[in-house]
C-alpha cells in the first residue's frame, strides 16, 4: 500500500503558527552550519530499507523514490521553511496578471538536463500535460484542478491560467517535478509506468543518475553543469538498499553507511544516548514529520451502506446511505471513548517521546494549525463511563461490558499487519476500554485486504491506521460529502456544516477570513471525533558527524543536500576509493 | 534412458499446469485489491479505472487467467510488475542469478562437508571425534537459519569486523582489481554461504553417516574385506556410493528448501535474489511476478525430482530395469 497522502488545501500565505519551544528545540539540534574551508568531493551512502520503484516524479510514490528524485530533479520553484514563501529554481521569478487569473514564470536559460540537452519552457507545458493526464495517474494531479491552461509564449517564459482565484494558485502552478520533454515524448502516457525512463531518470538537479544495481544500490552523481555554479559539494551519493533493520543500524554505527532515516524510535533513543553532545560518530536528527496516527469510527451501520450501493435508483442522495452505526453512531459515545483512552501514556508507549499529541486533523506544521482552536477531551475514565450511560450504555447484566437493548459493547479494532507501532496502540487500547466496560477485539488485517475490501465498503468498527499529510493538504477527500463514496472517506462522517466551511475556507482570498475558517472546521471535527487522533509524529533520522551543512526541518532531510560537504581529514575508505 | 526422461518430462506437465493454475487462482481470490497502493486521497475516482485497467484487473476471473495463460504460450510473457513496470521476466532473471550463485555455492559447500565429516564420524563411529562431529552438525541442524545468520553477522562482520554484513559486493567493487573483486565476492559470499550451507550439511551429514555405518556392518563389505579388497577402496567404492542414494532422492526436495532458505539469508545479508523478489512481490500483490516466480518454482520442484529420479537411475541400475519391466 502506498503511503496514503492526506491533501488538506491550507493557505500558504498564513503566518506559520507559532511552534512551541519543543519543536524549536528539535529543529535547532537538527542542523549543523559550518561554512568554513568547504572542501569538494566525498561519498554520501544513504541506508534505505527498500528499493525505490521508480525514479520518474510521474510514477513514483515510495519514499525512497521520492528522496533520489529530488537530488535529480527540480521544479520551477521550492517552497521555503515557513510553508508560505517560495525560493526560485527553474524560474528565475514569477508575476501575477492584474486581475491574479494569470501566473507567468520566467525561466533560467543557463539549466541544462543532465544529457546536455537545454532545458525549455517547451519543458514545462509537457510536464504539465503529463501530470494532468488521467492514464498517467501522477498522484499529484489534484494540484492542477485549478489550472485552465499552461502556455509557453517564448522559451523562457510560460503561461498558467486558473479557473478561479485562490490562496494556493502559486503552490499549485510549481507543484511537481518538471521532466524533459525531449525524452518523454516517445513514450505513450498510458505506457508511462512501464517506461524506460523509470529507471534511467534524465532531470535538471545538482546530481545525475548513474547506475541501479537491482536489490542493491542506486548511485547518483555530482551534475557539473548545475546551473548553481560551485554545487554541490559531494560527488557522489549511494542508495544502499538493506532490508534487515538491525544490519541497517548496524552499518550505520559502523560507518559503512552515513544516513538514515526513518529509524524506530526506541532505536534512535539509544542513538541519542550514544551521541550525548557528539561523543559517538552518529549524530540524531529530530524534526517534525509528516505523520500521524489515529482512530477511525465507522459512524454508520454497514448493511444500510451495502443496501444503498446496491441500489440503482439514480435519486438516492447521501443520508439514505446513512443509519448510525450502533456504537459509533452517537458524538456523546465517540467523545466517551476518546476520553476513556489515556493518549498521553498510549503515545509515550508506542513512540518513546518521539511523539506530539495531536487533537484535530491540522497538522503542526502547518499555517492552519491552532491549537486553541481544537476540542481537548482529557482522560477521564469517570466521565467517559457517565456519558456512556447517559446514551444507556450500562453493564446490565453484570457480566463486566456494558450493554443497551441486549447487544453488548464489544467490537473489532482492526489495524494494518506488519506494523508493530499501530499493533502495539490496538493493544493498549484494548486494555485501556476494558476498564469502562468495552471489549475491543485487535485484528490485524493485510493491507490489500484493509484499504481494498473493508475501509471503501464501510465495513468495519474501527480502524488504527496514519496518514502522511502534504505541504498542502486538503480534509475534504476524507469528511467532505462530495466524497462519500470514496475510498479514503471511510468513516461516513457527514455534516453539512464541514461542506460549507470547507468550501467557504476554499473560496475566500482573505487570509484571515480563511484561518477563521479553519479554525471552525478544527473546531467542528475535533467536536464530532469522526477519528480520535492520537499523535504526530517526530521523524527519527542520523547521520555521521563527519558531513557538513546538513540542515533539516519540517520539509525533510534533503533540504539542501548540494550544500553537504565533507572536511578532507574526515574522508573515509569509501570517499578514497572513488577518489582514487 | 531418453525414453525415461521423455516418460518423467510428460508426467510433469499435468502438475506444472494444475499447480500454476491454483497458483493463478489463490493469488486472485485472495481479498484485497493490489491497485489501492496507487491510490491516493486526492486524485479523482476515475484513477481507481485507470489503475484497475492498466493491470487488467477489470476483467472477469476467466478472461484474466485466458490472457495470462495466452501471454505466456505465445509470447512467452508473464506481464510487467505492478510495482515497477518491469518485465516480469527481466525481473525474475535479474534475481535469479545471485540466487543461483548463493544456493549452487550453498550446495556444495554442504555437499562437500556432509559427505566429508560424516564419513569420518562414520568411520570413528562412538568416539570422540564421531561425538564431537555429530553434536557440532546437530546443532546446526536443529538451528533456524535466520538466527544463524544474525549470530555470523554479530561475530564475523560486527565483533570482529572480518567480513562485510551485506550485499553481493563492496560500494567501490568496480574500483577494485580482477583478485580483489574476486576476493570481494568470496567475502561477501562466506557468511550467507554458511548460514544457507551449514544445516544442508547436517542433513547430508545424517545420511552419510547412518548409510556408512550401516554398510561397513554389511555382509557385502565383510565379503569385500574377507576377499583382501583395500579399506579406502570398500569405503569409498562400496559403502559411499550406497550410502549416497537417498542424498540423491533428497535433491528433489532440496531446491525448495534452499528457495525458502535463501529468502532469509537474502533479507538478513542484504543479498538481491529471488527470495527478496518473491517476499517484496507478495506483500505488495505484485501479481504478474508472484505468478512467473510461482511458475518457476514449480519448473524448479518438477525438474529437482526429474534430475534425482534420473540420477538415482544412473547410480542404481535396478531402478532403470525396474521401469522397463513395468513398460
Amino acid at each position: 500500500m502506498k503511503t496514503t497522502h492526506l491533501i488538506i488545501v491550507v493557505c500558504l500565505v498564513f503566518a506559520l503558527f507559532s511552534c512551541d519551544s519543543k519543536i524549536k528545540n528539535i529543529k535547532q539540534s537538527s542542523s549543523e552550519t559550518d561554512t568554513t574551508e568547504i572542501a569538494d568531493g566525498g561519498t554520501l551512502v544513504i541506508g534505505v530499507r527498500s528499493e525505490p520503484e521508480s525514479l520518474n516524479p510521474l510514477t513514483a510514490l515510495s519514499q525512497t523514490s521520492r528522496n533520489i528524485i529530488s537530488l535529480v530533479f527540480r521544479r520551477l520553484a521550492d517552497l521555503n521553511e515557513d510553508l508560505t514563501t517560495f525560493t526560485p529554481q527553474l524560474a528565475k521569478k514569477w508575476v501575477f496578471s492584474s486581475d491574479s487569473m494569470n501566473l507567468t514564470f520566467h525561466l533560467r536559460t543557463d539549466v541544462l538536463w543532465h544529457d546536455n540537452k537545454p532545458f525549455t519552457a517547451a519543458d514545462v507545458v509537457y510536464s504539465y500535460q503529463l501530470q494532468i493526464n488521467p492514464n498517467v495517474a501522477w498522484d499529484g494531479i489534484s494540484y492542477k484542478a485549478n489550472i485552465t491552461s499552461v502556455q509557453a509564449p517564448d522559451d523562457s517564459t510560460v503561461v498558467f491560467a486558473f479557473h478561479k482565484k485562490s490562496l494556493s494558485m502559486l503552490m499549485d502552478a510549481v507543484e511537481g517535478y518538471i521532466v524533459p520533454k525531449h525524452i518523454l515524448e516517445h513514450d505513450p502516457p498510458e505506457k508511462m509506468h512501464e517506461s524506460h525512463f523509470n529507471r534511467n531518470p534524465i532531470g535538471t538537479g545538482p546530481f545525475r543518475f548513474l547506475g541501479w544495481k537491482d536489490q542493491q544500490t542506486v548511485t547518483l552523481i555530482k551534475n557539473i553543469s548545475y546551473y548553481e555554479i560551485g554545487k554541490p559539494h559531494l560527488d557522489r551519493i549511494i542508495f544502499k538498499i538493506v532490508p534487515d533493520n538491525l544490519n541497517l543500524l548496524t552499518q550505520l554505527k559502523s560507518g559503512e553507511v552515513d544516513l538514515v532515516e526513518g529509524i524506530y524510535p526506541k532505536d534512535f533513543q539509544g542513538i541519542v544516548k550514544n551521541w550525548d553532545g557528539g561523543k559517538s560518530s552518529v549524530r540524531p536528527v529530530s524534526y517534525m514529520g509528516r505523520r500521524y496516527d489515529f482512530i477511525g469510527w465507522n459512524l454508520i451501520d454497514p448493511d444500510t451502506y451495502q443496501e444503498a450501493l446496491q441500489n440503482e435508483n439514480t435519486e438516492i442522495t447521501i443520508t439514505d446511505y446513512i443509519k448510525p452505526n450502533k456504537f459509533f453512531g452517537s458524538q456523546k459515545v465517540r467523545s466517551a471513548l476518546t476520553m476513556a483512552i489515556d493518549r498521553d501514556a498510549l503515545t509515550n508507549a508506542v513512540n518513546f517521546g518521539m511523539a506530539l499529541p495531536m487533537n484535530s486533523p491540522a497538522p503542526p506544521i502547518l499555517a492552519a494549525y491552532n491549537e486553541d482552536a481544537n476540542i481537548h477531551w482529557l482522560y477521564d475514565p469517570r466521565q467517559a463511563r457517565k456519558l456512556l450511560s447517559e446514551e444507556g450504555w450500562i453493564d446490565s447484566d453484570k457480566d463486566g461490558i456494558l450493554d443497551k437493548d441486549g447487544v453488548a459493547f464489544e467490537f473489532e479494532m482492526v489495524t494494518e499487519s506488519g506494523n508493530v507501532r499501530w499493533k502495539q496502540v490496538a493493544t493498549i487500547i484494548q486494555d485501556q476500554l476494558g476498564k469502562i466496560g468495552i471489549r475491543v477485539t485487535p485484528r490485524l488485517v493485510e493491507p490489500a485486504l484493509l484499504y481494498g475490501k473493508m475501509l471503501p465498503p464501510k465495513d468495519f468498527d474501527a480502524v488504527v491506521i496514519g496518514w502522511v499529510v502534504g505541504l498542502t493538504m486538503d480534509l475534504a477527500p476524507l469528511f467532505h460529502s462530495s466524497s462519500f463514496l470514496t475510498p479514503f472517506h471511510f468513516t461516513g462522517y457527514y455534516s453539512p456544516r464541514y461542506d460549507s466551511l470547507d468550501s467557504a475556507s476554499k473560496n475566500t482570498l482573505d487570509p484571515e477570513t480563511a484561518q477563521k475558517y479553519y479554525n471552525d472546521i478544527a473546531r467542528l471535527l475535533s467536536y464530532d471525533l469522526p477519528y480520535t487522533w492520537l499523535y504526530y509524529r517526530l521523524e527519527c533520522s542520523a547521520i555521521h558527524k563527519r558531513f557538513k551543512n546538513v540542515m533539516s526541518d519540517k520539509r525533510g532531510m534533503y533540504i539542501n543536500p548540494e550544500d553537504w560537504w565533507i572536511p578532507l581529514n574526515e574522508r573515509n575508505r569509501t570517499d578514497k576509493l572513488f577518489e582514487g | 534412458m531418453i525414453s525415461i526422461i521423455l516418460k518423467r518430462a510428460l508426467d510433469s506437465v499435468p502438475t506444472i499446469i494444475i499447480g500454476i493454475t491454483l497458483t493463478f487462482l489463490i493469488v486472485h481470490l485472495a481479498p484485497g485489491d493490489p491497485g489501492i497502493r496507487f491510490l491516493d486521497p486526492s486524485q479523482p475516482t476515475e484513477i481507481q479505472q485507470v489503475i484497475q485497467k492498466r493491470f487488467g484487473l477489470n476483467e472477469p476471473l476467466h478472461v484474466q487467467y485466458w490472457n495470462w495463460v495466452k501471454r505466456i504460450l505465445f509470447h512467452f510473457d508473464f506481464g510487467n510488475s505492478f510495482y515497477n513496470g518491469k518485465p516480469s521476466s527481466e525481473v525474475l532473471r535479474s534475481a535469479l542469478l545471485p540466487t543461483i550463485l548463493l544456493a549452487s555455492c550453498a550446495l556444495i559447500f554442504a555437499l562437500i562437508t556432509g559427505i566429508l565429516l560424516g564419513i569420518l564420524a562414520a568411520t570413528r563411529s562412538n568416539t570422540f571425534t564421531d561425538r564431537t562431529i555429530t553434536m557440532t552438525m546437530m546443532f546446526f541442524f536443529s538451528t533456524p537459519a535466520f538466527w544463524l545468520g544474525i549470530m555470523f553477522l554479530g561475530v564475523f562482520s560486527i565483533q570482529l569486523g572480518w567480513l562485510p554484513s551485506s550485499h553481493l559486493t563492496s560500494l567501490y567493487h568496480d574500483q577494485l582489481n580482477t583478485i580483489g573483486r574476486f576476493t570481494d565476492y568470496i567475502q561477501h559470499l562466506l557468511l550467507p554461504v554458511l548460514t544457507l550451507g551449514l544445516p544442508l550439511a547436517a542433513t547430508f551429514f545424517r545420511y552419510i553417516r547412518s548409510g556408512v555405518i550401516e554398510a561397513l556392518r554389511s555382509d557385502y563389505i565383510l565379503g569385500a574385506r574377507a576377499r583382501g579388497i583395500g579399506y579406502k577402496k570398500i569405503l569409498f567404492q562400496y559403502c559411499l556410493k550406497n550410502s549416497l542414494l537417498p542424498i540423491i532422492s533428497l535433491l528433489g526436495v532440496i531446491i525448495p528448501a534452499l528457495l525458502s532458505g535463501a529468502v532469509i539469508v537474502e533479507v538478513i545479508f542484504s543479498l538481491p535474489g529471488m527470495g527478496r523478489t518473491m517476499v517484496t512481490a507478495v506483500f505488495g500483490r505484485d501479481y504478474p511476478i508472484i505468478l512467473a516466480a510461482g511458475t518457476l518454482a514449480f519448473f524448479a520442484v518438477v525438474a529437482g525430482n526429474m534430475i534425482a529420479d534420473i540420477t538415482y537411475s544412473i547410480i542404481d541400475p535396478r531402478i532403470r530395469y525396474q521401469t522397463r519391466k513395468n513398460s
